[in-house]
């Protein structure tokens, strides 16, 4: 369902032309789980903006459910977003100024959803959040932040879900607390999961592993997982 | 409308942060200042203009220095309008009390035609009427009753003849708040005037035609009579109101309109920081939006309608306190005011609120425009931020909605447009000064250590905002201290310039067989006059050669010598004729040069239908604050003397002396007694109320300036809180911090003060010398009350919003920081 193919991404830069990504092309079906690795500076972050429309490729080209996201302009790839796609940060990214619930009910007043109170609530009792749903993120510890971020990230419903180091800033225990709510919640909705990480025992939690070493896709490997 | 119910829920939760209320006080302060000045200036336009025939008690009124020719008032009464007359005139009522002049309205059949008198009766009944006292009774101003000591029912001597007092005006249309009416008013029945034996040949008597009916009616003889009359003739119609207090008040109210522009414009500065740090501070918001699958519309659009929200509702609360507040300016110049003003209408309020939505897109607009070009990718790469926008076209959008307001509240382009360019380049220089002044004050910054110095770098390194503040500030305070200084020094100053024995009194409309009796009056009671003069009005017609024109009549006068306080400036001063055998005459020279006039030209002169002529054969300066009889044309002959004239003379009487008056009215009941401290006193009075109202604008002024203050800081804010939680984490003590912001907010102060206090010197040294002729010396209190009220308005205002800074624990910055 995501096809990639001879994706490069070139910037200028005062010292000149610098290759973030070349020559990549992988393959991921429906449902399955991504984990994208490599050192820092590989190219894993800009590969997960491409992927969600957030930026544009140099070369190559995207297709994602049959639609070439090259042929989309930036209100097409708003909608495409809207739609299909869901993020879960390394930071969160939570409005400050938004409850739990509010923060969660965004894409869904975004999407002009008559219910999205309602759905909101669901999804937080989902993540184990039904006490909180009144506090903003300051009043919240950082794995209860990234669970409203996953709750949120659920709530339109998407057919991908793009995670950047979703347990990045987080002690290891409610690291993993955090992953394994996330992968139940990837499993029961059947979404495609593309997850940027560090973290090789998180990555190992996946169906496929892409390697990445200085921009270039060195190792596509099918793990146990599949 | 997903985006309008996500704009109200953010606007809400923005509310709460507390990061808008500098915002939202800014325009509060803009919007009630300008709306104050706009509910005025519609109460006195509605006044003015659209009630105008009740204001000025008619639909069209005519006056004239003498008797309208009968086919004019034939012809309005067959055309079917209703035709009034009355007399104005001049004269001293007496009581055994006490004296004073008062301006006499004899009224034939009634007044006025349209609209009402108010009058209080006895037994304190209140009536608006509109007829004439009954023969033998008068009625009278308040001001009148006081100086005559006098009740209803008591007696009064107008004249030679005594009347009853029956009732007192409280308001007469077209006559304004009682401060702008030098002379108290008296009204009687046109059938007593005989009786008081005033009116004589050569008095000043005004006859006043008020018409009223339909309005076509009304314009056709309007038109008419506008082809009839000439220049001696005046002709106000519904629209034109009154044309000296509509001036007045004009004046008052382009002053005040000036002043709330000037805290709009401050109030914007505030407006467009706060709004950029608000805008920089939702670059994350927008970013997640965008990610969120937002487009780039709907992103501004929320933004957009989270401005427009803020803008309503603060325009809205802003129209209300502009309300309140201009009530207050009516009720500081309500003796200049005319008497029950109407109420303004709901128009006014929607102005405010226009206004302010105006205001808030011209000045915010320009900084949330960027949060829609927020790129979707800031959610992963933070540094990303939108292009800032071309600076041209943020001052342009700027510039021309304060442009449309201003056109807007004074509906006069070319003065907009001169306030703009003017403005710009004022703006310009005093910003270079400011800077000059901020450069001086950093000058000492080797010389200090510790805290202290930290808040001179503070200073310095803000020296974008620290230039403003010196530059808002100072000009708050410039125009402030200037108010009071001409409201307290100037009018003491002329005071002091003139000589001890400078007359302060007048006398006009002396029966020319009354001079010799009362020369020797004067001589008797040793009061040294400045020479008795004869007075006769005349029209003028200028040679072909003259440039200018004399749009009235002048009172020209004879004397067979120049008097004392004149000089000759060109020519000779003859009784005798010239060669061409008319008699000489003398003009005076700035009306001679205003003319365009020269030695030898021949002048005609028409008094009352006779003419006669006139060649100028000397040229005088007059020093017109002598407070001596001055003449613009002299005959040096008797040549005149046969023309009806009524005389006048000044003398100086010293306060204790003053008893000696009543003799005089006793002797002279006829003549009109000027005394001119009183008048000069009421004229303190409405400086001092006019520059109390235009002080109270100026208070908006200064609130503006301190709602720069706070947006600066508050856009400094994240700096400051890092600086600080270094500082603390380094071991800086409290006190350490409080010194340093202490000692940057009384620096600005300082600085601000001290350039106000230069400016006010510098204006009013161009004022005393260029403008009053008056000696100018330096104000030391000014180098004293500028600086000191810059560091406590400064001092105050900057460490209350900048506490924060000091008490926040530095952990928990920290964690904000980060």
């Amino acid at each position: 369902m995501i096809k990639v193919k001879d994706l490069g991404k070139l910037v200028t830069t005062q010292e000149g032309e610098l290759n973030i990504l070349r020559d990549i092309t992988f393959d991921i079906a429906k449902g399955e789980s991504v984990a994208v690795t490599g050192e820092s500076g590989s190219g894993k972050s800009t590969l997960l903006s491409l992927l969600a429309g957030l930026d544009q490729p140099s070369a190559g080209s995207i297709t994602i459910d049959d639609q070439l996201l090259a042929d989309l302009d930036e209100d097409g790839l708003a909608a495409f977003r809207a739609q299909r796609v869901g993020f879960v940060f390394q930071s969160f990214h939570l409005l400050a100024s938004l409850t739990a619930l509010e923060n969660v009910m965004l894409p869904l007043d975004l999407a002009g959803e008559s219910d999205a109170k309602q759905q909101a609530n669901i999804l937080l009792n989902q993540v184990g959040l039904k006490e909180r749903v009144t506090h903003y993120p300051k009043q919240l510890s950082g794995g209860e932040q990234q669970r409203v971020a996953i709750a949120r990230a659920f709530a339109s419903n998407p057919s991908i879900l793009f995670a950047d180091e979703p347990t990045g800033n987080l002690d290891s225990k409610t690291g993993k607390t955090v992953a394994d709510l996330l992968f139940k919640l990837n499993k029961e909705r059947e979404t495609t999961l593309v997850l940027v990480t560090h973290d090789e025992k998180l990555a190992l939690r996946c169906d496929h592993q892409l390697i990445l070493e200085a921009g270039r896709l060195i190792e596509d490997k099918v793990l146990v997982n599949a | 409308m997903p985006s309008i119910k996500l704009a109200w829920k953010l606007l809400r939760r923005d509310w709460a942060g507390g990061e808008l209320k500098i915002l939202i006080l800014a325009l509060l302060v803009a919007v009630t200042g300008v709306s104050s000045i706009n509910f005025f200036s519609e109460r006195i336009r509605i006044a003015m203009v659209e009630e105008s025939s009740t204001f000025i008690g008619a639909d069209l009124q005519l006056t004239g220095s003498r008797a309208a020719p009968e086919e004019w008032v034939n012809r309005a009464e067959q055309a079917g309008l209703t035709v009034a007359k009355s007399v104005l005139f001049a004269s001293v009522v007496a009581s055994d009390e006490d004296f004073q002049l008062a301006s006499v309205r004899s009224v034939e059949t009634v007044f006025p035609i349209k609209g009402s008198l108010k009058l209080l009766a006895a037994n304190d009944t209140e009536s608006q009427i509109n007829y004439k006292p009954e023969r033998g009774e008068v009625w009278a101003d308040e001001r009148l009753f006081k100086k005559l000591k006098v009740k209803i029912g008591d007696t009064v001597e107008v004249g030679v003849y005594e009347f009853r007092v029956s009732g007192v005006i409280e308001s007469e249309p077209g006559r304004g708040g009682s401060l702008l009416s030098f002379i108290p008013r008296l009204v009687m029945n046109d059938a007593d005037v005989p009786l008081t034996e005033v009116i004589q040949p050569g008095s000043r008597i005004s006859w006043q035609y008020q018409f009223a009916g339909e309005r076509d009616t009304i314009n056709d003889y309007s038109n008419w009579l506008g082809e009839q009359v000439n220049s001696t003739w005046s002709v106000v119609g519904g629209s034109e109101g009154v044309p000296n207090l509509e001036r007045t008040l004009n004046r008052a109210q382009s002053f005040l309109s000036l002043a709330s522009l000037g805290s709009l414009l401050l109030a914007g500065i505030a407006i467009a920081m706060v709004a950029n740090r608000y805008a920089e501070h939702h670059f994350d918001h927008a970013a997640l939006l965008r990610c969120f699958g937002a487009s780039q519309a709907l992103v501004l659009k929320i933004y957009a309608a989270n401005l427009f929200a803020l803008g309503l509702l603060t325009s809205i609360a802003g129209g209300v306190t502009g309300y309140l507040v201009h009530l207050g300016l009516v009720g500081l110049m309500q003796s200049m005011l005319p008497a029950n003003l109407p109420q303004p209408g709901i128009e006014s309020f929607f102005i405010a609120i226009v206004t302010g939505l105006i205001a808030l897109t011209g000045f915010a607009l320009p900084a949330l425009i960027r949060l829609g070009a927020v790129p979707p990718l800031r959610v992963l790469r933070r540094e990303l931020s939108p292009v800032t926008l071309n600076s041209y076209a943020t001052y342009g959008l700027t510039v021309i909605s304060i442009g449309l307001i201003m056109w807007w509240q004074t509906s006069d382009i070319q003065m907009v447009a001169i306030l703009l360019v003017g403005g710009g380049i004022a703006g310009f220089l005093l910003t270079f000064i400011a800077r000059l002044f901020l450069k001086m004050g950093l000058f000492f910054q080797t010389y200090m250590t510790g805290s202290v110095r930290f808040g001179f770098s503070q200073l310095a390194r803000h020296d974008k905002a620290s230039t403003i503040q010196i530059l808002a500030f100072g000009l708050a305070l410039l125009v402030m201290m200037l108010i009071l200084l001409l409201r307290n020094d100037l009018l003491d100053t002329w005071r002091s310039k003139l000589a001890d024995d400078t007359p302060n009194h007048f006398i006009v409309n002396i029966e020319a067989s009354d001079t010799a009796a009362m020369e020797t009056f004067f001589d008797q009671k040793n009061i040294k006059t400045s020479g008795l003069f004869p007075m006769i009005r005349s029209r003028i017609n200028l040679p072909q050669t003259a440039t200018g024109k004399v749009g009235r009549e002048v009172n020209i006068t004879w004397s067979e010598n120049m008097p004392k306080h004149n000089k000759l400036e060109q020519g000779v001063w003859s009784p005798q004729s010239t060669e061409t055998g008319l008699p000489a005459i003398s003009l005076e020279q700035s009306f001679l040069e205003r003319l365009g006039l020269n030695l030898g030209d021949v002048l005609e002169f028409d008094t009352g239908g006779r003419t006669y002529k006139g060649e100028i054969t000397s040229i005088r300066s007059v020093k017109w604050d002598s407070f001596k009889p001055n003449f613009v044309v002299m005959f040096t002959s008797d040549a005149i003397k046969d023309m009806p004239a009524n005389w006048m003379t000044s003398f100086y009487l010293a306060g204790e002396d003053k008893k000696q008056l009543s003799g005089l009215i006793e002797l002279f009941p006829a003549v009109s007694l000027f005394e001119l401290d009183a008048i000069m006193q009421q004229v303190q009075r409405i400086i001092e109320q006019l520059s109390l109202a235009v002080e109270y604008i100026l208070l908006f002024v200064i609130l503006a300036g301190i709602m720069v203050l706070l947006a600066t800081i508050q856009s400094t804010m994240d700096e400051r809180m890092f600086e600080s939680t270094v500082l603390r984490t380094l071991g800086a003590s409290k006190s350490y911090l409080r010194n340093s912001l202490m000692t940057e907010f009384s620096l600005l102060g300082l600085l601000a003060g001290l350039m106000a206090s230069a400016g006010t010197e510098l204006v009013a040294f161009g004022l005393y010398e260029y403008a009053f002729d008056l000696p100018f010396s330096l104000h030391g209190w000014l180098w004293v009350a500028g600086p000191l009220s810059g560091i406590i308005i400064i001092s105050v205002a900057g460490n209350m919003a900048a506490r924060s800074v000091i008490s926040r624990p530095p952990m928990s910055s920290f964690r904000e920081i980060q």
